[in-house]
Formats: C-alpha cells, structure tokens, sequence
C-alpha cells in the first residue's frame, strides 16, 4: 500500500489524467476505446487527440497509476495490434483521492454559496 | 481514407523525441487512422478540421514532451550558464588581446555609425507620415515639370477647369506665397504666409487653437470692414504674447486692416516651408476676371485631397485626360499636361533617393569593417587551434567551440555599434547643421528608441555574419588532429579565402571612391560656372512698401529712387538699383508670356521671365549691357524694355533685335492694355532659378512703368559687401523706419546656398570613401602581410634554389594583384550602377566618366600596392637557411 503522502503528491491529477483513470476503472481498454468512452462521457466536451492522449498514458505509466494488460479480452473484441491498459490499484487510489479533493472543492463552493446545493 | 493520410502523421510524430515514438508511434498512428475515418464520415470540413487538431496536438504535445525528457543534455538554465560563461571568456579574451579587439571595435564603429546616422535621416525624412489626417490622400497638382524634376506652376484659369471636369478629389485648393510687413512697438519685421482659397484647410483637416480658417466669400470683405487673416500658432506666441483676446480684433499689416479670425492648432504647419521658414498667416485670395480666364497665367500651387478610396493612378489618368484637353482648347497657353504627385513625395523631393543611396554607400563601409573583422578572426583562428583543439579534447562540444567564436564577434559588433551611436550623434548633429535647410524634417533628425533598436539589430546581425565563416572553418576542422602542434602551411586554404577578401575589399571601395569623384567633380565644376553677373561684390536685401506713405506708384517710384541716391553715397557703394526677383534668390513669381513678330510678319509667343527693374540694378550687379543703352530717368522710356541674350536670341535669332517691338500676352489676342514695347537695349542672361539650369528668356521692364510693392535692393560695391551691412540698415532707417529690412546679406550668400547641397553631398562622399579606402588598405595588408609570413618557407626554398630577392618581391607583387584586378573589374560593375543612380546630382560630368573612373582605379592600385610593399620588401630579407628551420 503506498503511503498516504505519496498519492497526495500527485494531486491534483491532470482531467486528461481522471478520465483516462475513470474509464479504465470500468475494465481494461487500448487507447481509440478510451477516448471513445471519455467522448462518449463528457458529451464530447473533451476532445482527446493521439498526442495528448499517449503523453497522458505514459506519464501515467511512470507514476505507476497504470499499467499495460497482458491479458487480452473476450476474442470477439480483440485487436491483436493495440496495447491494452489497466488501473493499478494506486491508480483506483489516486483517483479516489482527486475526487475527494474535487468533492471537498464543491462542498466549499456549496458552503459560500457560490453554487446551488441540490 | 488516403494511406498516405498516415505516411505523413507518422513523419509527424518525429517531432517527438525518439524514445517516446518508438514506444507509443504505431498506436498513435493506428488510433490517428481511426480518428481520421471518423472524421471523414462527417464530410470535408469536419476532416479539415481534423487535420488542423491533430497539428496542433503533435506539435503542442512533441514539444512539452522534449521539453520535459529528462535525457536531452543540458537544462534550458544550464546552457544560459554556458552562454553567459562564454560571454565572461570573451571579454578575458578581448582583454588578452586588446589589440583586436580595439580595432575591430574602431572598425565596426564607423560602418555601425554610419548606417545609424542616415537611418536616423531616413527615418524622419521618409518614414515620418506628414502631420495631416489621412496624409496618402493629399496630391500636388502640377502643369508639367521643370527640367529638376519638380513641378511647374499652375494658372487660376486651369485649376477652375480641373474643378468642373474631374471627379477624383474632395476638393482643389490653390495657394501662392505671401509676405507683408508687420509693425508693432515700433519695430518693423517681414512676415511671410500664403493666400489661399477657402478650400485650403478643408483639404489639409487643419485644427484650430482658436476661431476658424478662411472660408468661401472672406476675400469679398474690405479692409476697411477687416479683411480675414488666419494667424500660426507660433506667430501668435511670439508677437501677439498668446492673447486669445486677438481673435476676431483687427490688426495692423503694412498699411492695411486685417481681422483675425483664427489661430492654427500648434501641430499645424504649411505643406510647403517657403523661404527655410514655415508660414505664419493665411489670407483669402482674391479672384478677378482676368484669373478665371487667362489660362497662361502661371504662378499658383494647387493642392488637393483624394476622395477616400479612389487610388492616385486613377486621378493621374483622370488629370492627365483632362490636361490633354486643355492643351487641344488653349494651345497657345497650355502646353504641358497634368502631374499629380503624394505631397509627401514632393516635400521629400530627390532627397529620398539621395538618403537611399548613402544609406547604401554606408552601408558599403560597414562591409568593408565586416570584410576586416572576419579576416582577422580567420588569422585568429588560424593562431588559436591549438586552444580549439584543447578546449575540444577536454570535452567541450563541437557547438560550444564554434559559439564562442560567434559570441566574441558579436560582443565586438555590440561595443561597436555603443561606439557608433555616440559617432552617429556627432554625424546627426553636423547633418542638421550643414545640409540644406529646406529639406522637411531634416532638422528634426534625432536618435530615439527606433534608431537605438535599429543599431543594436544591426550590431547584433553584424557580429553574428562576422563570426560565422571563422566559425564553420573552425566546426569543419578537425580539431582532433590539431593538437599534435601548428604547422605553418596548415592555414594555406585560409589563405585562398582571405585572398578572395581583398578582392571583395576593393570591390566594395571602388564604388566609394568612383561616387565621390564624381560628386567632387560636379561641384568644382557647378563652382566655375559663369552666372552671367558678380555675386561676390554686391550686397541685397528685400523691402516692401506699403504703409499710407506709398499709396502711389509715385511714391514708390520717388521712393527707390532716393533710397538708390543715398545707398551710392556710402563709401564702398558704387551703384545701386532694384529689382523685382533677384537671380538665385528663390523668387520666381514673375513670369509670363510675350508676343513679337517672326520675321516673315507672324505673330508669335514666348514664355519669358518678367522683371521690373531700375536702371542702377544691372552695374550693381555686373551685368553687362550687350547692346543699346538702360533705363534712363532723363529719356521717356514708358514703353521701352530691355530684354536678355536668351530671349534675343529665341526671338530675333541673329537680327539686330534694338528697335523691334514686343508686347505682353499670347499671339493673336488683342489686348488694348498691353501696348507695344520697343526693345532699347540687350544685356547679358544670367541663372536665375538654379546654378545648375542655363539662363531663361527675360525681359526687364522699368520700374516707372510696372511698380512693385516688393523688391529686391541690390548695391553694387568695390570690396567686400558684407562690411557696408550697418551703413546700409542705417540709411533704410534714416529714410523710413518704419519699413522691414528683409534678408540683409551679400548676393553671393544665396550662390553658396545653392552650393551647399552639393558641397555637402560631396564632403560626406569624401567621408565615407575615405573610412573606406582606409579600411580596405588595412584589410589589404593585413591578408598579405600574413601570406607572405605563411609562404616563409616556400620563399626560402625558391632563394635557396637561386631565385632572386628581386624576383621574390615581383612574384608577390604579381600574385597579390590578382585579387586587386578581380576586384576592380567588379567594383567597377558596381560603381557604374552607382553613379547612374547619382544622376540628377552630376553636373558637367557624365556618369561614365573615364577619368573618374582611371583615378578611382589608380587610387586603389596605388593603396594595394603601399599594402604590398611593406610584406614583400621582408620576404626579400628573407634567410633561407633561417626559413627552412622555421617549421
């Protein structure tokens, strides 16, 4: 378990960098699928394009938030060439985390009134 | 989708560091060639779209990801440490070495200097917009053009034409010099202004400090009633003490009442300085019958604002068309069509292409410094290997070496171009107080933050193209193989190209040299030409009188003809007389046109100048009386004239002209109020508008029968004119103080002044050509005094196979003129198209002239030569056997 300090430090994640972790925290996926899913997601409000997104993954690589998949999915939806990539379990944490600290953002707003509380 | 589509991605993605394509490359491309498609189903602006994303992305990301790889060599911090670090080794180096280091900071001050002086001239004189709203759409309008290239005056008769015909303009207003007398406190002073029609500051957008400018019907008011005067800004502060109570008050010029009804915003000037000096009122011009008619009636400058939008070839076509009717319905008037010229271009005259053209001769001698420089450092380079090749071994970079090179070069440049600026100071400060005066904006000439930013730019580029062949020498050697010690014959391909130097030396002097001779010889020459009078014993000065005591042609006459009385009874003063535009005194208002009979009985017409004179006017300025006799006040000479050489000849060719009849006006037209002269006598022509410009046709008439308000008094003198100044002031004092004495100096005062461009084109010629050949010589000696200490051995060798001293020195000789005859055939090239450039700046000489040329050329042999002499003279001392050794 990497101590507390350590995923603080790489706080606050890039957007890029959440919504890659939130994509792949629903199962392991290569790259054209992620930025579907995150298309897919923000209703296009976040364009991902190749260079953006490979720079992203492999700062993510680096910071260990995630790694790529040895294991393939079910056959019919394989694609022998792609690279496939997964949540490490610090990433789960690290995303966990970023989203306190959104959520802990929100809550400030909500107290001083700057946005509406549902 | 186009495969190619993911050809050209991938070359691409090279922008991005190795490692990160080789890792992430062909899933970038495969999810690039899925994007694509998508893409391309939402048709082609989606697609282009597309494209302009992904560069974006590849090159936004490619770059934070260099700049981000921990592995590229040096932080961006780092290597400003390095750049800073081989600045401080520069300057150790300089000061090591402060012998080059001062030489070539001398060398690049002067071209630096240079450059920045007329930079700082062009600047204000061509790149400085005139002081009016939308100054592109102000035009001159012109009848044709004089020989210099500027435009001839306009009659009122055509300017009404040009109004009813042409549809390009906003409006056409006219105006003519002007000047009155105005007397306040007792102290009589000229002022000088401009009758304008009412259009005139409507056309110009002029602001006003106070109160309006003329308008349509002011020059219907009496000056009983106080007829409107516009008064300048600077007129205003200094007479009138700034009173705003001055407006629509009445003042006093010369004997009449004038209201004034405006004052100019301070910013506003005239579009035209007369006389050195900007206007300092305006006035309504009155329009009488005769104007609107009498097309040949010349003497009207006519400016004008093109409507917005319309482009000046459109009005010049316009113009032209309509000239070249008025030339088909007035032939006898109206020989010469429309010009339209940018205001700008006229007030800036030939000036912008003389500028342009020292701006390039300085440009020359700052070639000539970067030529020097460069060979120095090539020596250098050639001395400091050893320090190369060290620095190289210990590790530094093929880069670091190669840019401490460039950054000494520029450091020098930089120190250089400091020094040029404190040079271009002094050049701007002799500019402004020696060229001509009339050159607008000259004297405004300053160094502000462009001009600094124009020399640092140029010091920094200097340095840089100084530093950079020494520099690929040095990148293109094998430092490694350098260490093992310095051969003397290792430099010989440096050599050949330091030879190639000199020839590029000479040919960059010879234009130089080639350009001030011509300018030199011009001058001597517009020096020498006879005038057709003395200027050196003659003093003049302007006077008009008006006032209530010459309310009469009576009163004026009796007037000059006292004041002519009491200037001979000065000692000193052996004639004096008047005339109404003195020759080179700048004005030429006075012209018309003539009728005379040819001699098979015709009538014909000839454009001639128009002076009133009084018979004391011709000795006072010694010209000669060729035939008949002057003015006399014992005979009756109401209609006699005296006519000049030039317009006897044109007219009468080789008759005796004494005797025949002339009168004013056009062939063919009646006119009862121009009756028939007799022509009495012929004196000599003279220059009148220019030095450079053979004398007119004139035609002299006597004051009696024309009175002028202003004339110009001239008094002939036995000594030197400028001594009798205060006995002249004194007696125009005792005789009515109330008058203005303008312009008080000796005649020859206005033939320097119009000296004065030329001397001052050609001293600066002198200047640079001499910086240039002075640099070039130095450049020479430099390269062959080192080929000669490279070529040590091989001397040594020739006298020790038997060659003699004397051979040896006729061997270096020879193959040291090589370069020089390349050279000059060159510069030679180069100085033809200089000097066709001079053109309208040579007088008397052609622009080919073989003579400047052959001394251009001698001078510069004569130069290679001296540089030889010494470096040969010590190859024929040469010992052998001390030779051989040397390596």
């Amino acid at each position: 378990m990497p101590p507390r300090a350590e995923i603080e430090a790489l706080l606050p994640l890039k957007p890029v960098a959440l919504q890659i972790l939130l994509s792949l925290a629903e199962g392991e996926r290569h790259g054209y699928a992620i930025t579907m899913d995150i298309q897919g997601r923000t209703s296009a409000r976040m364009r991902i394009e190749p260079g953006n997104l490979y720079r992203a993954l492999k700062t993510m690589l680096d910071d260990g938030l995630i790694e790529e998949s040895e294991r393939r999915p079910a056959p019919d939806l394989d694609d022998e060439r792609r690279r496939y990539y997964r949540i490490t379990p610090r990433g789960r944490r690290a995303a966990a985390a970023e989203i306190a600290r959104l959520e802990a953002v929100v809550a400030e707003a909500k107290a001083r009134k700057w946005i509406r509380a549902r | 989708m186009d495969p190619r589509a993911v050809g050209l991605y991938r070359r691409l993605l090279r922008l991005f560091p190795a490692a990160f394509r080789h890792r992430f490359g062909d899933d970038m491309a495969d999810l690039f060639a899925d994007r694509l498609r998508e893409a391309e189903t939402r048709g082609r602006l989606a697609t282009a779209g597309f494209w302009a994303w992904t560069l974006a992305d590849v090159s936004a990301q490619a770059w934070l990801e260099r700049r981000a790889d921990p592995h590229r060599p040096l932080s961006r911090r780092l290597r400003m440490r390095h750049v800073w670090d081989d600045v401080l080794a520069a300057v150790r180096a300089h000061v090591r070495r402060p012998g080059f280091a001062s030489a070539a900071v001398v060398m690049l001050a002067l071209g630096l200097g240079f450059n920045t002086a007329l930079f700082a001239v062009v600047k204000i004189v061509l790149l400085t917009p005139l002081p009016f709203p939308n100054p592109d759409r102000l035009v001159m309008l012109w009848t044709g053009r004089n020989p210099d290239g500027t435009g001839g005056v306009n009659s009122y008769a055509d300017l009404v034409t040009w109004r009813e015909r042409s549809q390009s303009f906003d409006a056409l207003a006219t105006y003519n010099i002007s000047f009155m007398t105005l007397v306040r406190d007792g102290d009589a002073e000229e002022i000088h202004g401009s009758v304008v029609s009412p259009e005139f500051f409507r056309v110009l957008g002029a602001r006003f400090a106070y109160g309006r400018g003329i308008e349509a019907g002011d020059e219907n008011i009496t000056f009983e009633q106080g007829r409107p005067i516009v008064l300048s800004y600077a007129l205003w502060t200094r007479r009138f003490n700034a009173d705003p109570a001055l407006l629509n008050h009445t003042i006093m010029l010369g004997a009449r009442l004038r209201r004034v009804v405006g004052i100019t915003s301070p910013g506003f000037i005239h579009p035209e300085p007369f006389w050195d000096a900007d206007a300092q009122y305006w006035v309504p011009m009155p329009v009488t019958d005769q104007m609107r008619t009498a097309h040949g009636n010349r003497y009207l400058r006519v400016i004008g604002r093109l409507k917005a939008g319309v482009p000046i070839a459109r009005a010049r076509t316009e113009m032209d068309g309509i000239g070249h009717q008025l030339m088909t319905e007035h032939p006898d008037s109206n020989r010469a069509s429309v010009v339209v010229d940018r205001l700008q271009d006229d007030l800036v005259g030939d000036t912008k292409s003389i500028a342009l053209l020292f701006l390039g001769a300085s440009s020359l001698v700052l070639c000539l410094g970067i030529a020097n420089i460069v060979n120095l450092l090539l020596a250098q380079v050639s001395r400091r290997r050893a320090e190369f090749a060290i620095r190289s071994a210990l590790g530094a970079s093929h880069l670091r070496v190669t840019s401490q090179i460039v950054i000494e070069s520029t450091l020098v440049a930089i120190v250089g171009g400091l020094v040029g600026l404190g040079l271009a100071r002094l050049m701007i400060q002799a500019i402004v107080a020696e060229a001509p005066s009339n050159i607008l904006g000259l004297t405004r000439t300053a160094i502000d933050g462009g001009v600094i930013a124009f020399t640092i730019a140029l010091s920094t580029a200097t340095g840089l193209l100084c530093g950079m062949l020494p520099a690929w020498r040095v990148a293109r050697a094998r430092l490694g193989t350098s260490l093992g010690g310095t051969r003397m014959s290792a430099g010989l391909e440096v050599s050949r190209t330091r030879t190639w130097l000199v020839a590029a030396e000479l040919a960059l002097a010879l234009p130089l040299l080639v350009g001030t001779g011509l300018l030199a010889e011009s001058l001597v020459h517009l020096q020498r030409v006879d005038l057709g009078f003395d200027p050196s014993h003659a003093i003049q000065f302007r006077v008009t009188v008006d006032g209530d005591r010459y309310a009469t042609s009576e009163a004026d006459i009796a007037f000059f003809d006292e004041l002519a009385r009491r200037l001979r009874a000065i000692p000193g003063v052996t004639s004096a007389g008047a005339v109404s535009s003195l020759p080179l005194g700048g004005l030429n208002n006075t012209g018309g046109s003539i009728v005379y009979r040819q001699p098979d009985g015709s009538e014909a017409t000839l454009s001639v100048g128009m002076r009133s004179t009084t018979a004391g006017y011709f000795p006072s300025l010694g010209i000669p009386v060729r035939r008949g006799r002057l003015f006399s006040m014992a005979a009756d000479d109401t209609n006699t004239i005296v006519i000049n050489d030039a317009a006897a000849a044109r007219m009468f060719g080789e008759l005796d002209p004494l005797g025949r009849q002339i009168r004013f006006g056009q062939a063919g037209v009646a006119d009862k109020k121009s009756p028939w002269l007799t022509v009495i006598g012929v004196v000599g022509s003279d220059r009148h508008e220019r030095v450079s410009t053979p004398p007119n046709p004139e035609v002299f008439q006597p004051y009696q029968s024309n009175t002028w308000g202003t004339m110009t008094v001239v008094a002939g003198t036995d000594g030197d004119p400028a001594t009798l100044a205060p006995a002249v002031r004194r007696t125009m004092h005792d005789l009515d103080p109330r008058l203005a004495v303008v312009n008080l100096a000796p005649v020859s005062t206005f033939f320097e002044g119009q000296l004065e461009r030329p001397k001052f084109g050609a001293e600066a010629a002198a200047l640079l050509a001499g910086v240039g050949l002075v640099l070039a010589a130095f450049g020479i000696f430099a390269v062959l005094s080192l080929l000669v200490t490279q070529r040590t051995r091989e001397i040594g060798i020739r006298m020790a196979l038997g060659s003699t001293r004397a051979r040896i020195g006729a061997l270096l000789v020879r193959e040291s003129m090589w370069p020089v005859a390349a050279g000059c055939l060159v510069g030679g090239l180069g100085a033809a198209a200089l000097a066709r450039a001079l053109g309208s700046e040579l007088f008397g000489v052609t622009a080919t002239d073989p003579m400047t040329f052959a001394a251009a050329i001698a001078t510069l042999v004569v130069t290679a030569m001296l540089a030889v002499w010494r470096p040969a003279r010590r190859a024929m001392g040469v010992n052998p056997i001390a030779a051989l050794r040397a390596e």
